[in-house]
């Protein structure tokens, strides 16, 4: 066991970790951030999509001992209070999700798309995602959603945080 | 009330996605009660083999108990879907004597944290005795082949056959006659996220409470009740928010009760969530089929004759195994008026893992069939598809249609929604396109097919099962609603749709309507979700309730303001009086019910009705699809470019969750079209369990959709509607192949088997013109 010290959503959070504990068991099981999910372990799913140092990365495939001193970013820390953000919008708006489960991992993958290319093309859109698995939407609405988050963060005048 | 202002057939946003979007949905894994153990469960390696003895490796850690198949006090699990004749068979828990596919559970063991589960399972080796196995259906049915179960004699469990007319004749007779072999791969649905389950037994109020991934909570705790002779009452199964389903967990799986033996030794809570290698292994599969089929026309295009002959690869048998082939002779014969058919199946047995429902249920087998068939007659009369589908449909004027096969169409225009598909997607146009392309080095394929499909499983009298759904509504003091359904839905929006039909019925707002699901302790009996059922089955009893709650909502009003029942009505929350101009507030109303004092007499306090609604028939959707591919004659790959829907699912309650619902069926289409599969090689071993070999539909795979729709409304249910949870995909699967066929037809090929994987389709090119 070894100590882990992070910053999550911007908040220090310091947890027990094996060598062996891969960082999305880290944040569900110790740190009790259980809105990131798990679908395979294997790096396909994308359900793990977290935010590690401004990279969008997938939490099954780091250790937990390799985030410490990383600045996390996790969809519950995508909103600003009861404030939503944009992208978290335009998926609701759009109907971006149905069971819901692969969408934290689809908005992290969003966020950091617009955070590299904040006005995307259709088909740049489908590449960013396509690492991001989804069986109940087919993605048609989750591409319009990070359209109309682009278009909204574009009118914002700023892409958030 | 004016039309404007209805909440039904509204594009709301739904009112569960602020949890999701939040990270605030709760799935099973995302409880951990405290104490809580974890079980893990050791598989078969083996696709065949004689159990013996079990051997502990003292190096390794040991667990705090441990279960196997050969000491298992479980009883079997109850098979769900028994057809007439079928041999018989009792799914186990744990396999005792031997093992019939590869990952079946053998042991089961629980240590008190979840990274020692790996550890402790290598501890354990069971010693085995390897049988020759049988992963291959048709071989199965050979003399001489492994039988599952040596009682039989055979693998074949069970044969159906549905007929009309003289096919005989009509073959005899035909002008033109066509044929082939049809291979549908072996699927399974991929909900994101994989099965779950936490049981937990309160030695000090004896409860058992079971969080875990299902789509039918109240038949779970049946089940679980049942096989630990538990009383029903004390048995309280919650399915908290499931990360879709798609079939997969529609039934009770044995890992289920296996964490309930556990609990109920060791009176701590049990957890098992299974990774995805277990997934694929030893959840449901599905699809797999080989159809044999022949086609007789006349030269006008007229189909005379249709036969089929099925072979329908069930796996090991278990508990809804026979649903699927059972589903496809049913719908079999699509959308066409067949004067003689005759289809048989055989359901058989073979060393490979247990079948069940995948989107569609048989459906897109059935539909891909029988539309293929089409293909191949119009390609043979040289005659334009979508001229030769126009030629027999079953019309209008026809319904209630009796397809022969034990279904009744209700209502269905199959040639108007191909023909609008057709418009949409400008088909004539593309037609030219592709003959001006011919020959330029670009393979583009139009498929254009139409569905058909059951929806809104009941009726409880001619299915032989309860096929109503539930609905508790109770209306607040405040006025703010509760409403409590029986079904248990796992993405389908259904808290937004029946909060809408709620508040369309009572004029109130639909975020004023708390719906309540998947806890048997708080929710009247249900069914479930499955089968397009919801909004049809579950709406309807929702609809029931609330009016109910209105009737006497009225009641009270009129008594309040001293007027005449019959002048009461009730518009935009307000119950007014209408001649004599007096009006109470939905909540004042609401709030007399609870105080009482003003009541009429007779009549008792509280608002709360329920509805337990029993359709009195199917209702049957259809659509029409129209997929436009290419293929890449170098690597075999094929891209759809374009897609058009219009479906008919009676009246829309919300646009968005009806688009949503086609627009991931069709991408489960396309996946099963093209990418999906199980693969088992020649050591009987599953060659596809991770998702890396797995491949489902990504962002990149699935165009943009363009989706209309006709209204038929439904009679048999009070809203109209029909199911559309599963259209998407039946449609998808046939377009998609339809396309393809229509690619390859230049190079004198055709399609003969899904998915289509670029291998395939590069053999299937390069064996005509290399
Ligand atoms: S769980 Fe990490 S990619 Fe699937
Ligand atoms: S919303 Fe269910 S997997 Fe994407």
């Amino acid at each position: 066991m070894k100590q882990v010290s992070t910053t999550i959503n911007g908040q220090k959070y310091v947890g027990n970790a094996e060598p062996r504990t891969l960082l999305v068991y880290f944040l569900r099981d110790e740190l009790g951030l259980t809105g990131t999910h798990i679908g395979c372990v294997v790096g396909k799913c994308g359900a793990c999509s977290i935010i590690v140092d401004g990279k969008v990365v997938k939490s099954c495939m780091m250790f937990a001992n390799q985030a410490e001193g990383a600045d996390i970013l996790t969809v519950e820390g995508l909103a600003q209070g009861s404030k939503l953000h944009p992208i978290q919008e335009a998926f609701w708006e759009n109907h971006g999700l149905q069971c819901g489960y692969c969408t934290p991992g689809m908005l992290m993958a969003s966020y950091y798309l617009l955070k590299e290319n904040p006005k995307p093309t259709e088909e740049e859109i489908r590449r960013g995602i396509a690492g991001n698995l989804c069986m109940c939407t087919g993605y048609v609405n989750i591409v319009k959603a990070i359209k109309a988050a682009s278009e909204k963060m574009q009118a914002g005048g700023q892409s958030q945080k | 009330m004016s039309a404007k202002k209805t909440m039904l057939g509204a594009p709301i946003k739904r009112k569960e996605d602020i949890r999701f979007i939040t990270g605030r949905g709760r799935y099973v894994d995302d409880f951990n009660p405290p104490n809580t153990v974890y079980m893990g469960v050791l598989r078969s390696p083996y696709a065949h083999a004689k159990i013996n003895n079990i051997h502990f490796n003292k190096e390794k850690i040991k667990p705090l108990s441990i279960l196997t198949g050969n000491n298992s006090p479980l009883k079997p699990l109850p098979v769900f879907i028994n057809i007439p004749g079928m041999k018989p068979y009792s799914p186990q828990a744990l396999a005792s004597g031997k093992a019939r596919y590869v990952g079946e559970p053998v042991a089961a063991i629980v240590v008190d944290s979840r990274s020692d589960v790996e550890d402790a399972l290598e501890g354990i080796q069971l010693e085995y005795e390897p049988l020759e196995a049988v992963v291959d259906a048709e071989t199965a049915l050979q003399t001489g082949s492994p039988l599952l179960y040596d009682e039989w004699g055979t693998n074949l469990i069970v044969k159906r056959t549905a007929s009309r007319g003289d096919v005989d004749r009509a073959f005899r007779e035909a002008e033109a006659t066509v044929k082939g072999r049809f291979k549908i791969g072996r699927q399974t649905a991929i909900p994101i996220e994989n099965r779950a389950v936490i049981a937990s037994f309160d030695p000090y109020s004896e409860r058992l409470t079971i969080w875990c991934t299902s789509q039918q909570p109240h038949r779970t705790r049946d089940t679980v009740a049942e096989a630990f002779n538990l009383p029903l009452e004390k048995v309280r199964i919650i399915a908290p928010d499931v990360g879709g389903g798609f079939g997969v967990k529609f039934g009770v799986y044995p890992e289920y009760l296996l964490a309930t033996y556990f609990t109920l030794l060791l009176k701590r809570p049990v957890k098992w969530v299974e990774d995805r290698r277990e997934h694929l292994m030893s959840a449901i599969h599905g699809r797999e089929q080989t159809h044999y089929f022949e086609m007789a026309a006349g030269r006008d295009g007229r189909i005379t004759g249709f036969k089929d002959h099925v072979v329908a690869d069930v796996g090991s048998p278990s508990i809804i195994s026979m649903s699927p082939p059972a589903k496809t002779l049913q719908l079999i014969t699509g959308c066409y008026k067949l004067e003689n058919f005759k289809v048989d199946v055989d359901f058989v047995a073979t060393n490979k893992a247990p079948f069940g429902p995948v989107r569609g249920n048989g459906r897109p087998e059935a539909i891909l069939v029988v539309e293929h068939a089409l293909d191949l007659v119009a390609q043979e009369l040289k005659m334009d598809p979508v001229e030769v589908r126009m030629r027999n449909f079953v019309s209008p004027r026809d319904m209630p249609y009796d397809s022969g096969t034990g279904l009744r169409y209700d209502s269905g225009d199959f040639a108007a929604v191909l023909k609008k598909a057709c418009e949409l997607i400008d088909y004539n146009g593309l037609r030219k396109q592709q003959e001006a392309q011919h020959g330029k080095g670009r393979s583009i394929g139009i498929g254009a097919v139409c569905y058909v499909e059951d929806t809104g499983f009941g009726p409880s009298k001619t299915s032989g099962r309860p096929g109503y759904e539930t609905a508790f509504i109770r209306v607040e003091r405040t006025g703010a609603v509760n409403l409590y359904t029986g079904a248990s839905p796992h993405g389908q929006g259904l808290e937004t749709t029946l909060a809408q039909i709620c508040a369309e019925e009572l004029t109130i707002h639909p975020e004023d309507v708390n719906v309540v699901f998947g806890d048997t302790e708080r929710v009247p009996y249900g069914i479930g979700t499955f089968g397009s059922r919801s909004a049809v089955v579950a709406g309807s009893a929702a609809l029931l309730a609330a009016r109910k709650a209105k009737e006497k909502m009225l009641a009270i009003a009129s008594h309040v303001l001293d007027a005449s029942p019959e002048s009461m009505i009730l518009g935009g929350g307000v119950f007014m009086s209408g001649g004599e101009g007096r009006s109470i507030s939905f909540r004042d109303v609401a709030k007399a019910a609870y105080d009482a004092a003003g009541l009429p007499p007779r009549l008792e306090a509280g608002l709360q009705a329920s509805s337990y609604f029993d359709p009195p028939a199917l209702t049957f959707s259809c659509g029409a699809h129209v997929a436009v591919v290419e293929v890449d004659s170098e690597t075999g790959n094929v891209k759809v470019l374009k897609y058009v829907v219009v479906d008919d699912c009676g009246k829309v309650l919300n646009p968005v969750v009806v688009h949503g619902q086609i627009e991931g069926g069709v991408a489960k289409g396309i996946g099963g079209a093209l990418l999906e599969q199980l693969k088992y090689d020649e050591n009987d071993q599953l060659l596809t369990s991770t998702l890396m070999d797995y491949l489902i539909a990504s962002s990149m795979d699935v165009p943009e959709l363009e989706i209309d729709r006709l209204e038929t409304p439904s009679e048999s249910n009070p809203l109209g509607v029909k199911g559309v949870g599963e259209g998407g995909t039946i449609g998808a699967v046939a377009a998609v192949v339809s396309a393809v066929q229509d690619a390859l037809r230049p190079f004198g090929g055709g399609v003969d088997q899904v998915p289509l994987t670029p291998e395939v389709v590069w053999r299937l090119l390069w064996k005509q013109t290399g």
